[in-house]
């Protein structure tokens, strides 16, 4: 009765260690896969971090106020309003009041 | 049944003394193998499987101004490394590698060799991703690339002064990168990784220290107004032929510097051709003797004093000023019997002196110091100088005559912005400030509104009828005053070299920017602050008050212009 109570149990534990063994080695597997992936995940920021980046620089060179204002008083012709341009419009209305 | 047992006994000892002889052998062979027989190559095998240390790359803050247009920003870069123990020396390799990165290839085989029992040495730092990635997939041992970041700095030199820059390492070294440093920078992490034989990161076993990113930093600089200031100065610098020149524009209402430019210049972005002086920020770091700039201030201490108005007549006959015996200061021409306008519109320095004597020291002191003078401002930006007023115990009568027109004193570009904003905003000094904020401060009362309103028609007239009319902006009311001081050199006043100036705002009916220029050392013939200064105020003037939209307080209504309209239904 006592043996067969103790073998039994040590069959258990045997059983357990093995389980937990495979499940183990299955988590240390699961493990390499997720941090593979995280790793390419990090790659991929870094490089949309790089294209953000110069897109930053881009839009920067892009809206700098030299090149506007060349562009808009070369190629667009835009000038500085001075008097002799401008017609002021006053509402009788408002003068009559 | 005894005997047979021992026997038994007997025996079962020699077999297990066998097996464990047996073991013990098997165990020493093993050991042997590994210890002498394979070491080598598992010492190396050791050596490519191994931990190390990797630092979790971080990115500073950027620089903003305030519409969030960036001021400076960290760009990725990456940077080649060795380790010299991995590294196989191979010519063919090498060579298209220091090709790649512009190094000879002698100097990288040297200094791999040099350093053979270190594990870590720069190859090349902060290159463009796509070379370190061809650098790579050459497949040389040994080499890996690793991420760092690079300042780059949008606007270049038109803001240099202010935003400074960084180190290699990207730490602040002037400017707003340095004095911001705790706030902008940011601490690399550490991690705790395995790696295989290839270099490549296998596992992360633990995280030794948190990366912390910097934090962004907003100024109130407005870079459209920024880049409008830095021309118009450049300009004026250049065609003066001035050793260096500073500019400041004031935002009347809030205190907020809306731009800050100097000369000479440099271009932060490139480094190599950076020369020292050339990086401070003179607008805050140089003092001067403001000469006639400083004769509003005396006023506006006369009229709030109760003493004078602004219809009080000085009678600066004959038209210079004796103090025991000596002369200390003289007209151009006997004005005669004069009032303030005049004596500011005219710059007289007999009528400005005579004021100055009759107010008492300690309270002309007392508000000359609350207009900012002789003190640092503390605005944030770094370097800034306190300029010298000293304390009414060390004055002697001539001192009180020659501050009233500028000299024996001396101040910052940025202390006439703050005093002329003062001014401007009717008496009210608010702290000039250089960092965004949403907590409105409150100003402090220097002088009564009443009497500010009387010293900026007086103003005003500097422009109209005075030495300030090149400062003057169409269809606005401008007011301010023109400075034009001998520069001291050598223990005496110069009579070639000057420092212009002008300060003042707009438009007067509510003022809404105040702006100071000042060109050191003028040397192309004009040196008066009303034919060098003025016209920068004046250009710098018009283009802020077009680009915010302020409504114009000074436009002439008639028949030419003017179209009467009945307009009863766009009022809907």
């Amino acid at each position: 009765m006592n043996a067969y109570y103790y073998k039994g149990l040590t069959l258990i534990v045997l059983i357990g260690i093995a389980i937990s063994l495979s499940y183990l080695s299955y988590l240390r597997y699961e493990k390499r896969i997720l941090f593979t992936e995280y790793q390419n995940l990090i790659r991929e920021r870094d490089r949309l971090e790089n294209d953000w980046r110069r897109l930053l620089v881009e839009e920067v060179v892009h809206k700098s106020l030299p090149r506007i204002e060349v562009h808009a008083r070369e190629n667009l012709g835009l000038i500085n309003l001075e008097n002799e341009h401008t017609l002021l419009v006053i509402n009788k209305q408002v003068i009559s009041k | 049944m005894k005997k047979s047992s021992f026997e038994l006994e007997k025996h079962r000892i020699y077999v297990v003394s066998l097996l464990l002889l047996a073991l013990v052998l098997v165990i020493e062979n093993r050991l042997f193998t590994l210890q002498i027989l394979e070491h080598d190559f598992l010492e190396q095998e050791a050596g490519n499987r191994q931990i190390r240390t990797l630092e979790i790359p971080t990115v500073r803050g950027v620089i903003r101004d305030r519409h969030d247009a960036l001021l400076a920003v960290s760009l990725p870069v990456n940077t080649l490394w060795a380790n010299p123990r991995e590294v196989e020396i191979d010519l063919t390799k090498l060579s298209t590698l220091a090709n790649l990165i512009e190094v000879d290839v002698n100097s990288i085989v040297g200094k791999i060799n040099e350093n053979n029992n270190r594990e870590f040495i720069y190859l090349k730092r902060h290159l463009p991703p796509e070379i370190s990635a061809e650098v790579l997939r050459l497949g040389i041992p040994g080499i890996y690339s690793m991420r760092e970041y690079k300042r780059f700095y949008p606007e270049g030199e038109s803001i240099a002064h202010l935003v400074g820059f960084t180190n290699i390492d990207d730490h602040g070294q002037e400017g707003l990168e340095l004095a911001y440093e705790f706030w902008l920078g940011s601490t690399p992490g550490r991690k705790q990784v395995l790696r295989d034989r290839f270099g490549r990161v296998i596992e992360d076993i633990r995280l030794i220290t948190e990366p912390i990113e910097g934090n962004d930093l907003a100024t109130t600089i407005d870079l459209r107004l920024q880049y409008i200031a830095y021309q118009e100065l450049k300009k004026a610098v250049y065609e003066h032929n001035a050793t260096s020149g500073s500019i400041i524009i004031v935002d009347v209402e809030s205190g907020e510097i809306l731009a800050i430019a100097n000369q000479p210049y440099f271009n932060p972005n490139n480094r190599s051709t950076m020369n020292a002086s050339d990086y401070r920020n003179r607008a805050v770091a140089d003092v001067f003797e403001p000469g006639s700039a400083m004769k509003p201030f005396i006023l506006a201490a006369a009229i709030n004093s109760g003493t004078y108005d602004e219809s009080s007549i000085i009678d600066t006959n004959p038209g210079n000023l004796y103090i025991n015996g000596s002369l200390i200061t003289e007209d151009p021409l006997n004005y005669g019997e004069i009032d303030f306008e005049t004596i500011l519109a005219r710059s007289s320095n007999v009528g400005a002196s005579l004021i100055s004597l009759s107010l008492d020291s300690e309270y002309l002191y007392q508000t000359l110091t609350e207009f900012g003078f002789g003190k640092i401002l503390g605005t944030g930006i770094p370097g800034e100088a306190s300029g010298v007023l000293r304390p009414p115990e060390n004055w002697v009568s001539v001192n009180q005559a020659t501050m009233s027109y500028g000299y024996g004193l001396s101040v910052t570009t940025l202390q006439l912005a703050q005093a002329y904003s003062v001014l401007a905003s009717g008496g009210l000094r608010r702290p000039l400030s250089i960092i965004r904020s949403d907590a409105q401060l409150a100003g402090t009362r220097v002088i009564s509104e009443e009497s500010a309103r009387q010293i900026n028609l007086m103003l005003e007239q500097v422009v109209v009828i005075g030495t300030g009319g090149n400062a003057a902006v169409e269809n606005y009311r401008v007011g301010g005053k023109t400075g034009t001081a001998k520069k001291a050199l050598r223990g005496s006043y110069s009579e070639t070299n000057y420092v212009a100036s002008f300060a003042g705002f707009a438009p007067i009916s509510n003022p809404r920017f105040a702006i100071a220029v000042v060109i050191d050392d003028p040397k192309n013939g004009q040196y008066y602050g009303g034919s060098v200064a003025a016209p920068v105020f004046a250009n710098v003037m018009s283009e802020s008050l077009r680009m915010y939209g302020v409504e114009p307080d000074d436009i002439g209504i008639n028949e030419s212009n003017t179209l009467l309209a009945s307009l009863s239904n766009l009022d809907e």
